[in-house]
């Protein structure tokens, strides 16, 4: 069998583990369903939309660069994800940068672990596809080995927003005391 | 404008904004928002505020209109 195969198998088993363990390290913390409350709700609201935004700029943007110039520089698949990355992060960076990303009594630790997670999975496809051969760019244009790459910068970015925001809250917190 | 009797009443029962935001179930940073005056909270809020710290909306949250001079 490829063993292709049995690293995603054991991607998805980690991820599962990795779940379950801090799910019920943080059980007496974490409500059973993520509630946000009234100013998070506002925010998030405020979110969507600059994450939509986002995504409409990018795509005019691109179809403006397509239909004048008739080159793209990347396969279109990678394009279309990639508008779709910047609107997701953008949402979510409002969020954080607002502390309307994770929801009361959520764990931060949780929420940190499943990126720092997704990110170095995401890192492990990609230079798994590079080992194997894949072209990053061919016939001067971007191909879908990049796909894993631009998630794992998504999340990336979401992480360092995390933690920088996380570093003024203890600020804050200090204050506070 | 900031909210200083909301932190000062919170301070008489010497509750942490943590405490008071786990009390009335919303974020810690919720409570610091009010009472920075960033957000202006709904009278839901306010009044599960009022209730925990044992006040009124008129002791908390009434603000006295400034003369023109």
């Amino acid at each position: 069998m490829d063993w292709g195969l049995w690293i995603m198998i054991a991607v998805v088993l980690i991820m599962i583990i990795g779940m379950i363990v801090v799910s019920r390290r943080d059980g007496n913390r974490a409500p059973e369903n993520e509630v946000f409350d009234e100013r998070q709700k506002m925010i998030r609201g405020d979110g969507y939309k600059w994450g939509f935004v986002s995504m409409i700029c990018y795509f005019m943007i691109y179809a403006i660069i397509i239909s004048a110039s008739g080159h793209t520089i990347g396969e279109p698949e990678l394009m279309i994800f990639i508008g779709l990355e910047i609107g997701l992060v953008v949402c979510a960076v409002y969020c954080i940068l607002r502390d309307a990303l994770i929801g009361v009594n959520r764990s931060f630790k949780f929420v940190v672990f499943m990126d720092a997670f997704c990110l170095l999975a995401q890192l492990i496809g990609y230079l798994r596809e590079r080992a194997n051969g894949a072209l990053l760019i061919e016939n001067g244009k971007l191909t879908s080995t990049a796909l894993p790459l631009s998630i794992a910068v998504s999340f990336m970015i979401i992480l360092v927003a995390l933690l920088v925001r996380r570093h003024y809250q203890k600020r804050e917190e200090q204050n506070e005391a | 404008m900031k909210n200083l009797k909301l932190k000062a009443a919170r301070a008489s029962l010497d509750l942490s904004q943590e405490e008071l935001a786990g009390k009335v179930g919303v974020s810690r940073q919720t409570i610091s928002a009010i009472e920075k005056g960033d957000y202006n909270p709904t009278i839901k809020l306010c009044v599960a505020i009022c209730r925990v710290l044992g006040r009124t909306l008129d002791d908390l949250f009434w603000e006295e209109p400034k003369e023109d001079r």
